[in-house]
C-alpha cells in the first residue's frame, strides 16, 4: 500500500489555525499531508516558514509526502511570452529545491493553467517543452518526480500528457492521474451544464476523452481522488458524486510507478467537508 | 570625479505590507506627486512576488502606471535567506530563494541588490565557518549576478560577520564588478559612534555571542572605492531608528559629499522606515531633494 496523503485549504488557515487542523487531521488517523501549493507559495514569500512549517507538522505526527506546484499563468511551464519565462522558471527551480527540502519526492504540475488565446496550441505546447528540458535535469538531480496532470482545459488533455512524458523519458518525469477531471472528460457530454465546453470556447471542439485511466495507467506516479457529478469540478469526496470507485481503486493499485495516493478534496472553499469525514470517505475506498 | 547628486538615481524605501491594490496604488501616486521617480525593490516586494505568483505582474503595472521604476533592491535577509547560512540542508533553499530573487530583480529593471552577509547567527558555528559558508554562497551566486548584470552590494552592519573588514574582505576575495559594498549611513554612525552609550545596540548584537564590539573608524572612507548603493537614514547612534536626516547625529554634508565621489555608485536609496516615524511623504522627499542639491 503506498502512502495516503491529504491537501487542506491551507490558503485560508493563519498560523493559529494550520497546526490545530494539522491535529485534527492526525487525531483521525492521517499520517501524511499534501505539500500543496498554497504551502509552496507560504514557505517561498515567509522565509521563517520554510522551518517553521516542517515544524507544525512534526509536532502533529505528521509528514509530507506528495506536493503541488503553484498553478496560474505566472508559473504554467506552457507559459509562451517570453519575458516571463526567466522568472518562471527561477520559481520551478526554487520550488522544487523546497520540495526536496521537505522530502518530498513527487510534484504535480500544470502544463497549462491559463491557456491564451492569442498564442496557439502548438506554441503553448513549444513553451512546455522548453521548460522540461531545463526541470528534469533539475529533477533527476534532487530525485522528484515532475508528474503532469491530466486537466479539461486545452494543453492538459492526457494526449498532452503522454506526448510530453514520451518526448522526456525520465525516471523524473510521470502522470498524475486527476480521477475527478478524468470524469468530467470522459461523462460531461452527457450532463448538462457541464464546465468542460466553457474551457474550450474560441479554442476547439472539445476533444472528450475515454479511456484515461487505463491510457495513463503505465505512467502514474501519483493522482488527485476527489469526486463529482461530471459537471462541475466540486473536488468533493467520494460518493457525493457519480465516479465508481471501486473499479477505478482496483486498477490504480496496479499503476507500476505509483509511490502515493492524494486526497485533492477541496473541503473548506468549496464543499464545507469536516477533516473526519475527508478521512473516513477514504479509508472506506481504500479498504 | 565628483558628480552632482542629480546625476545619481535616487530611490525611496516604500513599505506596502497591509496594504491592498489601491492603498499600494495610492502610496505610491503619493511618492511620485512629491517628485520621486524611484522606489526601491525591497525584501517585503521581493516576498510578496515570491509567495503571490500574479503579484510578478500585478506588481509591475501598479509601478508603472504610477510613473515610477525600480532602480535598486534589497533581498530578504534573516535566518534562512543569508549567505552565510553555515547548516548544510539549509543552504540549497537559500542559494535557491538568492537566485530567484536575482532573477526577479533582473525582471524588474534592477542593476543593485543589496545583501546582508549575516543576519542570524546558528549555534554551534563558529564566526569562521559563517564566513567560509558566505564564500560558497558568493562562489555560486556571483556568476548568476554576473550574468544578470546585478550588482550584489555587500552592506555594513552592527552585528558579527558584518563590519566594514568583513565586507571588504569578501569583495577583494571576489573581484567582479557585480560585487561591491552597500554603505548603510545609520549603521556606520552606530559603529563610529556608539561606544560611549551602554544602550547602543551594537552592545548587544556582539555581546548576545560573546565577542566584544570592534567599533570601527571612516567607515565611508574605506567603503568608499567599492560602494555600488546606499542606505541613506539617521540615528543617534544608540538604536537604529531609520530616521530623517537631520534628526539624528549623521554628518550629512559630509555624507553625501564623499557619496559623490564614489566611484562605483549606481544609485543612493533613502531607508528611512516613514510608517515608524509617521512621516508624510512629502517631507521625506524635500529633505533628501535638499541634500542632494
Amino acid at each position: 500500500m503506498v502512502p495516503f496523503s491529504y491537501c487542506y485549504d491551507w490558503g485560508v488557515m493563519d498560523d493559529n489555525t494550520r497546526p490545530v487542523a494539522m491535529e485534527e487531521f492526525a487525531a483521525n488517523g492521517a499520517r501524511h499531508l499534501v505539500l500543496t501549493s498554497n504551502l509552496i507559495e507560504l514557505i517561498s514569500g515567509t522565509p521563517k516558514m520554510y522551518l517553521k512549517l516542517k515544524e507544525e507538522a512534526r509536532n502533529a505526527g505528521l509528514d509530507f509526502v506528495d506536493s503541488h506546484m503553484p498553478f496560474n499563468f505566472e508559473t504554467d511551464i506552457a507559459l509562451p511570452v517570453a519575458e516571463y519565462r526567466p522568472q518562471m522558471l527561477g520559481r520551478m527551480k526554487f520550488n522544487l529545491e523546497l520540495i526536496h527540502d521537505y522530502g518530498v519526492d513527487t510534484c504535480c504540475f500544470h502544463i497549462c493553467s491559463r491557456y491564451r488565446r492569442e498564442y496557439t496550441m502548438a506554441q503553448h505546447m513549444d513553451a512546455a517543452r522548453k521548460s522540461l528540458e531545463e526541470l528534469v535535469p533539475l529533477a533527476e538531480e534532487l530525485g522528484v518526480v515532475i508528474c503532469l496532470e491530466n486537466i479539461f482545459q486545452p494543453c492538459n488533455l492526457v494526449d498532452d500528457v503522454l506526448t510530453l512524458i514520451k518526448e522526456f523519458p525520465s525516471p523524473c518525469l510521470g502522470a498524475c492521474f486527476d480521477i475527478g477531471h478524468a470524469y468530467l472528460m470522459e461523462q460531461g457530454m452527457n450532463v448538462e451544464n457541464c464546465v468542460v465546453p466553457s474551457h474550450w470556447e474560441g479554442v476547439s471542439p472539445v476533444p472528450w476523452e475515454k479511456n484515461i485511466l487505463d491510457r495513463m495507467l503505465p505512467h502514474i506516479v501519483n493522482c488527485h481522488l476527489h469526486d463529482n457529478a461530471g459537471d462541475l469540478d466540486t473536488h468533493t469526496i467520494p460518493g457525493r458524486g457519480k465516479i465508481d470507485w471501486a473499479p477505478a481503486m482496483a486498477k490504480l493499485r496496479t499503476a507500476p510507478r505509483l509511490r502515493n495516493m492524494q486526497s485533492e478534496v477541496i473541503p473548506v472553499r468549496r464543499n464545507g467537508i469536516p477533516i473526519r469525514a475527508i478521512v473516513e470517505s477514504f479509508n472506506r475506498i481504500l479498504g | 570625479m565628483k558628480k552632482s547628486g542629480a546625476d545619481i538615481p535616487f530611490t525611496y524605501l516604500c513599505t506596502f505590507s497591509g496594504l491592498d491594490e489601491k492603498a499600494r496604488r495610492m502610496k505610491m501616486a503619493e511618492f511620485a506627486a512629491n517628485g520621486a521617480k524611484h522606489i526601491v525593490l525591497s525584501d517585503g516586494v521581493f516576498k510578496f512576488v515570491a509567495g503571490e505568483p500574479k503579484m510578478y505582474l500585478e506588481f509591475q503595472r501598479e509601478v508603472c502606471d504610477a510613473g515610477l521604476t525600480f532602480v535598486d533592491s534589497h533581498a530578504p535577509f534573516g535566518g534562512e535567506c543569508d549567505p552565510a547560512i553555515p547548516v548544510p540542508e539549509y543552504r540549497r533553499q537559500m542559494l535557491a530563494r538568492l537566485k530567484f530573487n536575482l532573477q526577479l530583480a533582473a525582471d524588474f529593471g534592477v542593476d543593485t541588490m543589496c545583501v546582508h552577509i549575516d543576519t542570524t547567527l546558528y549555534p554551534g558555528y563558529t564566526l569562521a565557518q559563517h564566513l567560509d559558508a558566505a564564500r560558497a554562497t558568493l562562489d555560486e551566486v556571483l556568476p548568476v549576478a554576473e550574468k544578470l548584470g546585478i550588482a550584489i552590494g555587500l552592506e555594513n552592519i552592527f552585528k558579527p560577520l558584518n563590519s566594514v573588514d568583513d565586507v571588504l574582505t569578501l569583495i577583494k576575495e571576489f573581484p567582479s564588478p557585480c560585487l561591491g559594498a552597500c554603505f548603510d549611513s545609520g549603521h556606520a554612525n552606530i559603529m563610529e559612534h556608539g561606544k560611549l552609550d551602554p544602550e547602543c545596540v551594537a552592545y548587544d548584537r556582539f555581546g548576545k555571542v560573546g565577542e566584544t564590539v570592534p567599533w570601527e573608524k571612516d567607515v565611508l572612507d574605506r567603503m568608499l572605492p567599492h560602494i555600488v548603493n546606499c542606505h541613506l537614514h539617521d540615528n543617534h547612534a544608540v538604536k537604529d531608528e531609520h530616521d530623517l536626516p537631520g534628526r539624528g547625529s549623521v554628518d550629512w554634508k559630509n555624507v553625501f559629499a564623499k557619496l559623490r565621489t564614489a566611484p562605483r555608485l549606481k544609485s543612493m536609496q533613502s531607508e528611512v522606515i516613514a510608517v515608524k516615524h509617521a512621516l508624510p511623504i512629502k517631507t521625506l522627499v524635500e529633505t533628501f531633494e535638499r541634500l542632494r542639491k
